[in-house]
Parts: structure tokens; C-alpha cells; sequence
């Protein structure tokens, strides 16, 4: 038995957007009554073409102009919004900065399909561009970490992968457009961001001058060499640490690494070996980009002590990961209430203490009071491998109980296979409530949950940190 | 003063987690493949044979599967919960192996006094089997039981009385549904054992199961034990389909679900 999904993902970044739709094919491989739906195939099959991101004059983005690429891209696919089940709309780089982010997230979620989740933030973009270069899949077949790092026009995002799963995430101010040249070569842009390296390094650059190649080139060096420090595990320099977004790393050696984004198209390109000849040559986009790959091919194929992998995607790693990656699915044996979905943006309360009934509610009553008593919460816990009867039932009694005075969901998340138990007995027990009780997905405090509708017995979920934390 | 010393229990899951190859190239991607399966991979050998933790690790599983099938249910369990005991044509242990076709039946005075002592018509009869692995019910059947009967209760159905077979077969399930005109037959029943545990169960569910019907009318629910589906999650599926059974009026590769 098999059955198909199709997602969209949408991608909206410093320089460029773009739409990619995906068919995600499940398929039931139980012999017996419990279902065991897994994700047999997912395989992309739109995909849009570049766009620059529409900005106003202002450094507003054009929400318009951005709504009327979205239904173009759906009439030239031949699709429909209705049948999009799943997806999401991610804001990348610098212009999930801009002052009217927020309102173009939510203007295209709602235009792309009921089920599209809108995302955003430097940490979860960084995921979805490892999922979708690849990244993620490399590091199940190689012992050790696989680092990630999708350089766009704003912001490079990485992220470390082991075994497919993510180790750890950051967002650098390294971009191929934060300095842009007109055509005749002179500087027109410098990212307030560079301004400290670039005066520590004594170099040469100012907005309104025509660039040295040389000066331009030690920049680039220089913002490669930050990257292989990391993978090195050197320490930064106080300068260089101030490129970290919201948050600097751990360090430590990682002995494979992967690129992807717009810049990673230069970093793979072997038809140009480095050398410039002029300025124009180098120029062709406007900005440092294709130095900046190229300073990275160079330092990163040295001896350095480090495998450079190929990824499967380069500049459109974070859409397919959006498209792709952003949503997963629960357990097969779950409780369900379609009528209550799509829910979005839940913020998720997580238990950690289970056992006892009198601490469960404790626990909760002190996590509750974050959120107004009228806010919808997924209460998400661990749960043994396989629980004792009276010990679900206790859980189920604590939580029907203290959420008595809630709204009319009760919504909860298990991270262990028995939701249809535990559902079932909320349902006797808070029978005032509609209940969805999912297993199989782990949410953590401070996560947002967004629940689709159910698709053969499954609940798409898509589990979300740092919305427009800043 | 003599030194207390113990052998190693070689028949603990965790033994077969380990990596015996000599000088893995990587061990971390050797412990992730193992992890995939089931199977006793990365177990090295000497010269072309198995190393003898690995023969010693093999006999280990073995034997489990064999006690599995010697062992007696624990009677004193279904007896707490109020079953009504039968046994088929099968005098012992080493006959249910030999003679499968005993094991499905039941003499005269065994369906008369089925007839005579149990709930008629019920919407749901529960039968527990000992089957091939009597580890199996002990294991399982307690936790399952109980979701079950919470579940019927609160769907008002009418519950026979719960029966346990001893040398049983699944198609007893059959006869006793035809003896007392049952809509759904859930039967418990002990898997064969592998070598991976002894203590599987499988649940066989039919709506009006006949001996007359082909063995295709079962719902089947099986590789219920700790580490395969968790019992409980197991008996809220089985509350679950004896739903969808009642209202379809059917079951096995009828149904389609």
C-alpha cells in the first residue's frame, strides 16, 4: 500500500528565493493490523528558478511582488494550493532581519497551503540546508562528525552532523554579498559586519573606491581561513569570534566537510582555477561571491587535514531541506482528531519527570504559568520503552487532571511507541477534551509544534526552535 | 579464602551487541550496522569457523528458544484474572509438538462444558493461548489484558468469559466461537520462538470465526513483546480493530485497513 505526500519548500533569502515542490512517498511495510508507514522515496519534482528576492526601496521586502512569484511558480508546476499537504517557508540570512520578516513569513505560508509552516531563524536553517546538501545522509556512512556549511549571499550556516543526526548548529556574518562592486569595479556595499576584520587586517576597502583585487582576495583568504580554523578546532580571534550569530560554538576538529548555498557553486566549480586575470572576470555577479568560493577551494585543498565532500545541493540545499526535511512524521499507532488541525506554532512543555503523579503536576503547574492560561501547549514527555499499564494510566489520570480547566485540546507528544495507549486512556479520562496523542517525536522546552492533517493513519508534525528569537 | 568468581550469563541480549572482530577498521561503524539488525554481524571468526563466544552466544539463544516452547504458562496469572480453563485433545507437552491437529481441537465434554459454563453471544471472546512460547504469556499477557478489558468497558461491549487453552493451537479460537456464537474472537497466543527472544506473542482476531471459514479470515497482530511492539500499545490497537471489526462485520484479507 502506498500513498503520496507532496510538500512545498520555500526558501527566502538574502539575495535569492526560490519554490521547490517534493513528492514524499509512504508506504506501508507492516504484514500485519499495525501499520509501519515509512517514508519510502522523497523526490523532488518542481523546481523554480532563481529569483532575486523582491525588496522595496525602503530595504522593506516586497511582499506583493513575492506573493505573485509564489502563484506563478504554482501555475507553471500545475499544482494546487489545496493539495499540498505538507512544507514550510523558511526566511534565511539577512532578511529574516528585515523589519517586515515576520509579516512576509506569514503572508506566503498562508498563500503556499494550509499545512505549509512558516520557519525561521539562523539555527534551524542551518539543519535544513545539511539535510538538504546531503550532509546529513554522508554522516551515516563515515565514522565521526560531518560539518556543514551553506554559504549564501548574507550569512553562512552550519551545521554538524554524526550518524544523521544533528550535533550542533551556528550562523556566521560570512556571505558572498556583504561587499558589492558595480560593474566597473568599485565598491558600492561593505557590511557593517566586516568593518572590524576589515580594519584589523589595515585593508585598503571603502564604499565609493575602486577595488584592488589583491585586497579584496586577502578578505576572502581571510573568511575561508575562519572556516577551516573551525574545522580545525582553533580558536578564533576576538575579531573573528564577533562573526558568530547569536552564538559561538564549541571547538573542536572535524575531519569532513561539506558546502553548500550560492557560494558553494563557486567553491565546486573546478572550470575556474582561482587565478584572475581582471577585475571583471571575478565581477560577475556583483560581489565577492566567486572570490570568496574560490579562496575557499584553495585553502580547503591544501593539506589541511580535512576530506572535502560534494554535496547533492548547492545553492538549493536549504529549499529542498525546507521542502523536504522540515516535517516529520509520528508513530503509526497513534489517537488522532482531524477535526482539530492544522494547529500552529504550539509551544511545547516538556516533562521530565513522569514517574510520579504528584511531580508531573508540579512540574507542569510550574511550567504552565509561561504561557496565558488560554494558550494552546503540546505536553511532551520521554516515556520508558515499554511501560507498565498502571504507570500510563497514572500519567494519564496526572495529565487529565491537571489540565481540566484548559481549552478544548489536549494535545501530547510521546517520544516512545505507545500513543494509542496512552490516548486512548485521555480520552476516558479527559473526555471533556478533543485529544491527539502522537508518539515517536521528540520536542524539547522551547520548541514549537506545528500538527498537519493525518495522512494514512500518520500525523505530519514539524518541530521548530527559535522562531524570531533575537 | 576462596575467591568468589562468576561465569558470564551468555544468554543476555546485551552479548550479542558486541563487536568481535579483530582490529575493526571502525568499530563506531561496525556498532552502527549491527544496530540495523538483528543478525549476528560483526562477530570476526577463527580461521573459518565462529569464535567460541559466538557458538557459546548461538547454543545461549537456542536454548531459550527451546525452554520457551517446555515452559508451562504460569496458570496461577490467568487464574487471578477469573479464566476458564480448557485443555484440547493434547495429553502434554511432547504430544502438542508431535500432533498439531490435537491441539486444535477439543473433545465432547470439553465444548459441552464450554457451552454449559461460559457467557453466550458475547460481542467479544478472549481467549489466551499457551501456544509455542509459554514465556510469552507471562511475559505479556497481564498489561495486555488489562488495557483490553478498560477499553471494551468503556465501549460497552458484552465481554465473554476470558478462557485459557492449554495445548492450544490458534484454530481453537474457531471452535470456541462457533460454541458460544461470538461477533469478534480475540486469541493471545505464544509465537514460536526465534532467536532473537521467546518471548513474542501474536494476536488472532476474527469477526464470527468458524472452523468452517479459511484461515485467511484472521487480523493478525504479532511481535508483541518488550522490544517489539510494547503490550499496552499493542491492546489499545486490538480495542482499536475489534472497533473497526464490529462495524465492517468482517476481518483477515477481507477487511482492508
Amino acid at each position: 500500500m502506498e500513498q503520496e505526500i507532496l510538500s512545498a519548500g520555500i526558501d527566502l533569502g538574502t539575495t535569492t528565493s526560490q519554490v521547490i515542490f517534493s513528492r514524499i512517498k509512504l508506504e506501508n511495510i507492516s504484514y500485519t493490523a499495525v501499520p509501519e508507514i515509512r517514508i519510502k522515496e522523497k523526490e523532488i519534482i518542481y523546481k523554480s528558478k532563481i529569483y532575486f528576492t523582491p525588496m522595496m526601496e525602503d530595504n522593506r521586502i516586497d511582499i506583493p511582488a513575492l506573493i505573485s512569484i509564489l502563484q506563478k511558480e504554482y501555475h507553471l508546476a500545475g499544482i494546487k494550493r489545496q493539495d499540498i499537504s505538507t512544507g514550510a517557508v523558511i526566511i534565511t540570512g539577512e532578511t529574516s532581519r528585515k523589519e517586515n520578516a515576520r509579516q512576509a513569513l506569514q503572508g506566503l505560508s498562508a498563500e503556499a497551503g494550509d499545512f505549509v509552516v512558516a520557519e525561521a531563524g539562523p539555527d534551524l536553517e542551518s539543519v535544513l540546508a545539511g539535510f538538504g546538501s546531503g550532509a546529513a545522509a554522508a554522516s551515516r556512512v563515515w565514522e565521526g562528525a560531518v560539518i556543514n556549511f551553506d554559504i549564501g549571499g548574507g550569512t553562512t550556516n552550519a551545521a554538524v552532523f554524526s550518524n544523521e543526526e544533528i550535533q550542533d548548529s551556528f550562523a556566521l556574518d560570512i556571505g558572498g554579498r556583504l561587499v558589492r562592486l558595480d560593474e566597473n569595479g568599485k565598491i558600492t556595499y561593505i557590511s557593517d559586519r566586516l568593518i572590524p576584520l576589515i580594519n584589523e587586517m589595515s585593508l585598503p576597502l571603502k564604499i565609493g573606491d575602486k577595488v584592488e583585487l589583491n585586497y579584496l582576495r586577502q578578505l576572502t583568504d581571510a573568511l575561508a581561513m575562519v572556516l577551516l580554523h573551525i574545522c580545525q578546532g582553533q580558536e578564533l580571534t576576538a575579531v573573528e569570534e564577533k562573526l558568530f550569530i547569536n552564538h559561538g560554538i564549541e571547538y573542536k576538529k572535524f575531519e569532513r566537510v561539506m558546502f553548500s548555498g550560492g557560494v558553494a557553486e563557486c567553491i565546486y566549480d573546478s572550470s575556474w582555477d582561482g587565478g584572475y586575470v581582471d577585475i571583471r572576470e571575478v565581477n560577475k555577479y556583483g560581489d565577492i561571491g566567486p572570490l570568496l568560493g574560490a579562496s575557499i577551494r584553495r585553502i580547503f585543498s591544501r593539506e589541511c587535514g580535512i576530506t572535502l565532500l560534494e554535496p547533492r545541493e548547492k545553492i538549493r540545499a536549504t529549499v529542498i531541506g525546507a521542502g523536504s526535511y522540515s516535517v516529520r512524521i509520528s508513530g503509526s499507532t497513534v489517537i488522532m482528531d482531524d477535526g482539530c488541525v492544522p494547529l500552529t506554532n504550539i509551544p511545547v512543555l516538556h516533562l521530565d519527570h513522569t514517574e510520579q503523579g504528584h511531580e508531573l503536576k508540579e512540574e507542569y503547574r510550574r511550567k504552565r504559568r509561561f504561557y496565558p492560561q488560554s494558550q494552546q501547549v503540546a505536553i511532551a514527555f520521554a516515556g520508558k520503552r515499554s511501560p507498565e499499564y498502571s504507570a500510563v494510566k497514572a500519567v494519564a489520570k496526572a495529565l487529565a487532571d491537571i489540565t481540566r480547566n484548559e481549552g478544548d485540546i489536549l494535545l501530547v507528544i510521546v517520544e516512545q511507541d505507545f500513543a494509542k495507549a496512552l490516548g486512548m486512556l485521555l480520552r476516558q479520562f479527559a473526555s471533556q477534551h478533543h485529544v491527539i496523542c502522537l508518539d515517536r517525536i521528540h520536542a524539547a522546552d522551547g520548541d514549537y509544534v506545528d500538527v498537519g492533517k493525518s495522512v494514512s493513519g500518520i500525523v505530519p508534525v514539524a518541530v521548530k526552535t527559535l522562531i524570531f528569537k533575537s | 579464602m576462596m575467591k568468589e568468581e562468576f561465569v558470564p550469563d551468555v544468554s543476555l541480549p546485551e552479548v550479542k551487541d558486541k563487536v568481535l572482530i579483530d582490529n575493526p577498521k571502525s568499530l563506531e561503524l561496525v556498532k552502527r550496522l549491527k544496530k540495523t539488525t538483528n543478525a549476528r554481524l560483526g562477530v570476526g571468526r577463527a580461521g573459518d569457523r565462529f569464535k567460541t563466544e559466538t557458538l557459546l552466544k548461538f547454543r545461549a539463544d537456542h536454548a531459550i528458544a527451546q525452554d520457551a516452547v517446555w515452559t508451562e504458562i504460569d496458570e496461577s496469572l490467568v487464574d487471578e484474572m477469573g479464566f476458564y480453563k480448557v485443555q484440547t485433545m493434547v495429553n502434554n507437552k511432547e504430544e502438542y509438538v508431535r500432533r498439531p491437529d490435537l491441539g486444535r481441537i477439543f473433545s465432547e465434554e470439553t465444548t459441552e462444558a464450554i457451552k454449559r459454563d461460559c457467557i453466550h453471544q458475547p460481542d467479544v471472546q478472549i481467549i489466551v493461548a499457551d501456544g509455542l512460547s509459554g514465556f510469552a504469556i507471562n511475559a505479556n499477557l497481564k498489561d495486555m489484558y488489562a488495557i483490553m478489558m478498560d477499553g471494551f468497558r468503556e465501549k460497552k461491549y458484552k465481554v465473554g468469559t476470558p478462557i485459557f487453552v492449554r495445548y492450544s493451537r490458534v484454530a481453537t479460537m474457531d471452535r470456541i466461537s462457533e460454541a458460544l456464537g461470538a461477533k469478534v474472537t480475540i486469541q493471545l497466543i505464544g509465537e514460536r520462538p526465534g532467536l532473537a527472544t521467546g518471548e513474542s506473542m501474536s494476536v488472532y482476531m476474527a469477526y464470527e470465526s468458524s472452523p468452517k471459514k479459511p484461515e485467511s479470515q484472521r487480523t493478525v497482530v504479532s511481535n508483541i513483546y518488550s522490544n517489539g511492539i510494547p503490550p499496552i500499545e499493542a491492546g489499545a490497537q486490538v480495542v482499536h480493530l475489534t472497533e473497526i471489526l464490529m462495524r465492517e462485520k468482517k476481518s483477515g484479507v477481507e477487511l482492508k485497513i
